[in-house]
């Protein structure tokens, strides 16, 4: 009795073999032809960080490349990720809206083994957005809003709430304060102007990336914030321009250093940014835009940088990054921000960045 | 018993359903040929354009990775199957892919960003690959060793004692036999590969442009990284290719399911 | 001729003399050549696996010299003050996971007799089909449509009506938000139930007819039959199955970030309370610590934790398999 072994079948192996082989060369080929990346540009320029500000760059970098043909690729990944990705190397330039800490300044410039610049680039604001119908503008303060956030004011007819919205019926919901469990520049700006406004929170928690709230619920990105917002009455979280104005969200009015009560705009974020007082050392170009005595002028705005280093390793890219920033610098790109909700940066601060540019290699 | 495992079904089935329902509608409005192999519009509140980039990508760090892993698990499970079950090796190598089952995704992206990208300055493709076929690895091989080891003793020996050698009796009647079984672990640690956000965030990092097919040393997109980054948007016309891309990838790995199924359960019929 | 040709004894029938080849076929150059490279093959695995668990303790090193067992056994995760005592996460990863596999494991093996034993074939399979694209769905996308469409729903009218009307069970009480341990572990279940339904699935279509004939041949209902001739069988490949599941629960990161709250330091018995996990802290800390190297060696000391609590819970499973006696490893 012969036995039919069963063979490898090596025919249809290699058939299968050269098909696939026929396949990969025909996805190469079409791929070049439709020049999907640009004939013989040098390496793509990489970036990382803040979330507020990706859909600015990621136009500009788009804009750039139709025009300069210079490959620049920017992935939000969140402030604390560019710094980090920035200081090992992997990223040419870092985006935040917290200014680095002194530790992570020198890590970021041993890791890149020269002076680390912050080029302030985008001015963004962070809104109130709260879940009460009823109530139609909402009027806030500082103080109030700390205490929200620590827990001493747990329903919305508290009287200092009341106090804020005289003639408001406001009910008597629990307030359910949301805020990011992930590392956050958002988390930053908010926390900073709490420890700006409120010596309480000043001791006990502080203005960091990942703020340890004593009370409240944990929600994760900004569009997690907002939908925390949506579906929970009676709860108030803090995001980005925005993703309140996209999802239609209602926001609070709240009170400057002035005394007035001021709605986040783009042109109230503008009148923060027109009338404060900048550093003059361009090598330290961090400052702080919160509760502005301005007219007209919201007290939650957080300037975003770009970190880029005076004198890379990677000298090409790093001109290229330079290139780059001194483009989006100029009025055409400026006038880009509005429509995006951001305000555009005062003239005194875009020569402010140039002179800081120059220093770059 | 018959009710309980109709509502077994149904409690697997109806939020299937939801879900699908979900990503259908809001992600079928943007489908189109153009949404496969066109990069984002650099606009972000513009239309139009798609996923390309992280179409192309995922079939490429999918593809290294399945590559890598199913040949080196599915012998692995081979030896631990067959030579010395209760060896030492097989032992430890048994005990090891179990732990490594439960490895945290993006524990593999801290190791290969440590091992790799730190190493060349440098995100890439190749280093995704690798991230998602250590991702595939385990599994394959646990999965194959039990369909190994499920099938018949009987038949083993029979093809053995016909004079068959040893190995052509793996290759051409255990590896046959528990083909299906070895083709569910493969389609289930693909269909894992090619969800994974939090390892590619690590190695292959994201890329607004479509990389070509050759080109695997600099950053590349995937699917599930555009829908993670898109779907944090506060834009709606972002928010929509997310949900389209979703739909891309949800279909993509089941029609890959189906296809390999189909093959598999011909070739069995064929034989018998 | 069927017997073997060098007359060695038969043996058990699951049970070849292991690793000593016939003698006809010693040293083949073909049979050498496959058995060392399948051997090759095991070593890349265990050499990859084990170099990767090697150096994330290696890196996780100064985490344990820093925080010593409190690393699992303190409460206290402020990494501001550099201390990291990390007991809430892996409560929190324990909990989800048990959480999803008393949801998941009673599902996944009905489906999974269903599609191989009751349905007819042409409802079988679509259905079996049905059950894997679960497995389909991204993590990403299970995130996302948790957090827009199965948190309202279940605090609406899951969460919110079993604390209101069973609060006196501790279990129930004491809602916090829809973005819990509850919703967390419920995600997971729907992870995983392709998984285990899966292999089970295969697991029961090995089982020999005759197996199945012969107690329905004696007068077995079909119940009865799986019950005698189809689960005693299966029951190494469902806890292997099982386990597997339990491994993916466990390193799940993107959903559960995304509906589990985040929140540190948070040990509870009350499901509808935010807390976090192993895998879901490393993703939303990871990045604030990748440059101070306490912090992050912490959160990969705490992975490594991880890894030993699967080692164990796998060694107990396989230890009572091999109690009952159904399987040879």
């Amino acid at each position: 009795m012969r036995i039919r072994q069963r063979r490898l079948a090596p025919r249809k192996i290699a058939a299968g073999a050269a098909t696939m082989g026929i396949l990969l060369a025909a996805a190469a080929c079409s791929s070049s032809a439709s020049g999907g990346t640009g004939s013989g540009s040098s390496s793509i320029i990489n970036g990382a960080g803040s979330t507020l500000a990706a859909p600015m760059y990621q136009q500009w970098a788009g804009q750039y490349h139709a025009s300069h043909h210079v490959q620049i690729n920017y992935q939000a990944i969140g402030s604390g990720g560019g710094i980090s990705e920035f200081t090992q190397g992997v990223v040419n330039f870092g985006a935040t809206d917290a200014p680095m800490t002194a530790t992570e300044q020198a890590n970021a410039q041993a890791g890149q083994g020269s002076v680390v610049l912050h080029i302030p680039m985008i001015i963004g604001t962070v809104t109130l957005a709260y879940n009460e119908p009823s109530v139609k503008n909402l009027k806030l303060d500082g103080p109030t809003l700390a205490n929200i956030y620590l827990g001493k004011i747990t329903h919305w007819n508290d009287p200092a709430i009341k106090a804020l919205n005289p003639g408001v019926t406001l009910p008597s919901d629990p307030i359910q304060p949301v805020e990011r469990a992930d590392s956050s520049g958002t988390s930053y700006a908010f926390s900073s102007y709490l420890t700006a406004i409120s010596p309480t929170w000043a001791s006990q928690i502080g203005a960091s990336k990942t703020p340890a709230f004593p009370v409240g619920t944990g929600a994760t990105g900004s569009s997690g914030m907002a939908a925390a917002v949506q579906q929970t009455k009676g709860a108030i979280a803090y995001v980005e321009y925005s993703y309140a104005t996209q999802a239609h969200l209602q926001v609070a009015s709240i009170k400057n250093a002035s005394g007035q009560f001021v709605a986040p705009t783009t042109a109230s974020t503008a009148a923060a940014a027109a009338n404060a007082t900048y550093p003059t050392d361009v090598t330290k170009l961090t400052f702080s835009l919160n509760n502005s005595s301005a007219s007209g002028a919201y007290p939650i705005v957080t300037p975003t940088y770009i970190l880029i280093a005076q004198k890379s390793k990677n000298a090409s890219a790093n001109s290229a990054v330079k290139a780059w920033l001194q483009w989006c610098l100029q009025s055409p790109q400026q006038a880009e921000v509005t429509k995006l909700g951001y305000a555009p940066l005062p003239s005194k601060l875009i020569s402010l960045d140039m002179s800081a540019l120059k220093t770059v290699n | 018993m018959v009710v309980a495992m109709w509502a077994a079904v149904a409690a697997a089935i109806v939020p299937l359903c939801f879900i699908l329902a979900d990503v259908i509608a809001k992600g079928i409005g943007q489908l189109s040929a153009a949404f496969l192999t066109q990069p984002e519009p650099f606009v972000v509140t513009a239309t139009g354009g798609g996923f390309g980039a992280g179409v192309r990508g995922t079939i490429k760090m999918v593809a290294l990775g399945t590559v890598a892993s199913v040949p080196i698990g599915v012998l692995a499970a081979v030896y631990l199957s067959e030579y010395q079950p209760r060896g030492p090796l097989a032992t430890v190598v048994r005990f090891i892919a179990d732990v490594m089952t439960g490895i945290p995704s993006i524990f593999v992206g801290i190791f290969v960003f440590t091992a790799v990208v730190l190493e060349t300055h440098s995100f890439s493709s190749w280093a995704g690959g690798l991230a998602l076929g250590i991702l595939m690895l385990p599994l394959i091989v646990r999965t194959s060793e039990e369909a190994l080891r499920l099938v018949p003793g009987t038949l083993r020996e029979a093809s053995l004692a016909l004079g068959v050698r040893r190995w052509r009796t793996v290759v051409s009647v255990m590896l046959p036999t528990a083909l299906p079984g070895i083709t569910t672990g493969i389609l289930l640690a693909i269909a894992r590969a090619a969800g994974e956000t939090a390892p590619l965030l690590l190695t292959a990092f994201g890329n607004q442009l479509l990389v070509p097919w050759t080109t695997w040393n600099g950053p590349e997109a995937a699917l599930p990284l555009e829908i993670y980054f898109d779907s944090r948007s506060p834009f709606p016309a972002q928010q929509a290719r997310a949900w389209t891309g979703a739909l891309v990838l949800i279909v993509g790995v089941f029609v890959l399911a189906l296809t390999a199924r189909f093959v598999v359960a011909r070739r069995s019929r064929v034989r018998a | 001729m069927t017997a073997t040709q060098d007359g060695t004894p038969g043996g058990p029938p699951t049970a070849l003399p292991a690793g000593r080849p016939l003698a006809h076929q010693r040293g083949r150059p073909a049979d050498v050549l496959f058995r060392f490279a399948t051997a090759a093959c095991a070593s890349i695995v265990l050499i990859l696996l084990a170099g990767m668990l090697v150096r994330t303790t290696w890196a996780a090193w100064p985490a344990f010299q820093h925080s010593g067992i409190g690393l699992v056994t303190s409460n206290n995760w402020n990494p501001n003050t550099s201390s990291f005592g990390g007991l809430s996460f892996i409560y929190g990863t324990l909990l989800t996971s048990v959480i999803a596999l008393v949801l998941a494991v009673p599902v996944s093996i009905l489906i999974a007799l269903f599609v191989s034993e009751v349905a007819p074939p042409g409802l079988g399979t679509p259905l079996g089909y049905l059950v894997d694209l679960l497995a389909a769905v991204p993590s990403v996308v299970y995130g996302l449509w948790g957090v827009i469409v199965l948190v309202p729903f279940l605090t609406a009218y899951v969460w919110l009506p079993l604390s209101r009307h069973l609060g006196f069970i501790p279990l129930f009480s004491d809602f916090a938000s829809g973005r819990n341990f509850a919703t967390a572990g419920v995600i997971l279940a729907l992870m995983i139930t392709p998984i285990i339904s899966a292999i089970c699935r295969e697991v029961f279509r090995t089982v020999p007819a005759e197996e199945r004939e012969s107690a329905l041949a004696l007068g077995a209902t079909r119940w009865e039959m799986i019950r005698l001739a189809v689960l005693p069988r299966s029951r190494p490949g469902i806890v292997a199955a099982v386990m597997l599941g339990f491994g993916r629960a466990v390193g799940e990161t993107i959903a559960v970030a995304y509906l589990i709250g985040g929140v540190p330091n948070k040990i509870t018995l009350h499901l509808f309370q935010q807390g976090s996990t192993v895998a879901a802290n490393i993703a939303l800390q990871f990045n604030e610590a990748a440059s101070l190297p306490l912090f992050k060696a912490s959160l990969i000391a705490l992975g490594v934790i991880l890894f030993i609590i699967t080692l164990l819970i796998n060694m107990a499973a396989r230890f009572v398999i091999r109690r009952t006696g159904q399987a040879p490893v």
